[in-house]
């Protein structure tokens, strides 16, 4: 009897785990919809993932994930601030060995492990443990990551608690005849972050290269859709993805001088 | 102001650790500590036990230092070239 119902508790619980997991991803796209991939080399290997505030899908060719998916909120945001911020960076359990990128991959890399979906966005501490697995990381160039990624990622928040909400996807573009490799993980070439404001149902996105002191590029949506070669908001017609919202200038902050 | 336990953050010892003091983040590599983001030492009880946790962290990384053979400077990373799979 005992037995039994510790069985029904742990069957339970699995459930309820797999339940949560499995639905809580559309919730993180705009209307609902997840990008879906154009250039068909890109589908290889790849698995969704699911966390509390963010939706990844991840590729096992690279060993990063192909985009992260936030629907930022202002009261989210507000939860995040003054959060205490131990953590531990981890594998991520739920991939495949052969697919997922270990902690000794990024080992003596030179490069930073860099958030797609950053940690100062997770309202509590759940959700931050989960920011850290490297199912949400690429190998990012440290300089890139501090001066040119970070403030982007706080003209984001900034933005959002402005607007109420927003709709955001960070990925990594793998662009050109040949890319980096750290371990075995692929280094991407370049990464983008689209903004979608359902306030003024417009978007834009971010473009740079991989790389310190790149030039800092807003392109519309339909643009870096070709580019990436991933329909990345796809409940939006062409039209209204060739129309672009009012992306904030970045000021770059400076490398030592 | 609770005082907290101060979590285990062995400098050099693992890729995993991640220190929050403030919005300062200290990241534990095997070759370096990256320390990013910023923070106020406040002039007041809870800048005092800020400001004590940076200055713990910042004593176990200079003794873990000192206590190694160091190279003049890190052998350049591990970096290699591959035909890109989605072009």
């Amino acid at each position: 009897m005992g037995k039994l119902l510790a069985r029904l508790a742990v069957a339970g619980a699995l459930f309820a785990a797999a339940a949560a997991q499995g639905a809580s991803c559309p919730v993180h796209y705009l209307d609902g919809r997840a990008p879906e991939i154009r250039n068909q080399k890109l589908a290889a290997a790849t698995r969704e993932l699911c966390y509390g505030v963010f939706g990844v899908v991840h590729s096992g060719v690279t060993r990063t994930p192909l985009w992260s998916a936030e629907h930022l909120r202002a009261d989210n945001l507000k939860r995040a601030q003054g959060l205490e911020r131990d953590d531990k960076f981890h594998a991520e359990q739920r991939l495949p060995r052969g697919q997922r990128a270990e902690l000794s991959d990024y080992a003596r890399s030179g490069f930073d492990r860099g958030h797609l979906a950053p940690n100062a966005d997770m309202p509590d501490r759940r959700t931050q443990r989960e920011s850290f697995s490297l199912a949400n990381m690429v190998p990012q160039d440290r300089d890139h990551n501090r001066h040119i990624w970070a403030p982007i990622e706080g003209a984001v928040r900034t933005m959002a608690r402005k607007e109420g909400d927003l709709y955001v996807i960070t990925g990594p573009a793998f662009l050109g005849s040949s890319l980096k490799k750290v371990g075995n993980v692929i280094v991407p070439s370049h990464l983008y972050k689209v903004v979608y404001s359902p306030r003024q149902k417009l978007a834009a996105a971010w473009f740079t290269e991989n790389r310190a002191d790149a030039p800092i590029q807003v392109v519309p949506v339909a643009e870096l859709e070709r580019i990436v070669g991933i329909e990345l908001l796809p409940s939006l017609s062409t039209r209204q993805k060739e129309r672009m919202l009012r992306l904030p200038k970045i000021k770059q902050r400076k490398n030592r001088s | 102001m609770s005082k907290k336990k101060a979590a285990a953050f062995t400098p050099f010892a693992n890729e995993a650790d991640v220190l929050g003091i403030g919005n300062l983040m200290l990241e534990n590599r095997v070759d370096r500590i990256t320390i990013s983001g910023d923070v106020d030492l406040t002039a007041d009880v809870a800048g005092l036990a800020l400001a004590r946790r940076l200055h713990a962290a910042l004593g176990d990384i200079v003794a873990a230092l000192e206590a190694r053979e160091l190279p003049q400077q890190l052998p350049p990373p591990a970096v290699t070239t591959v035909d890109n799979p989605f072009a």
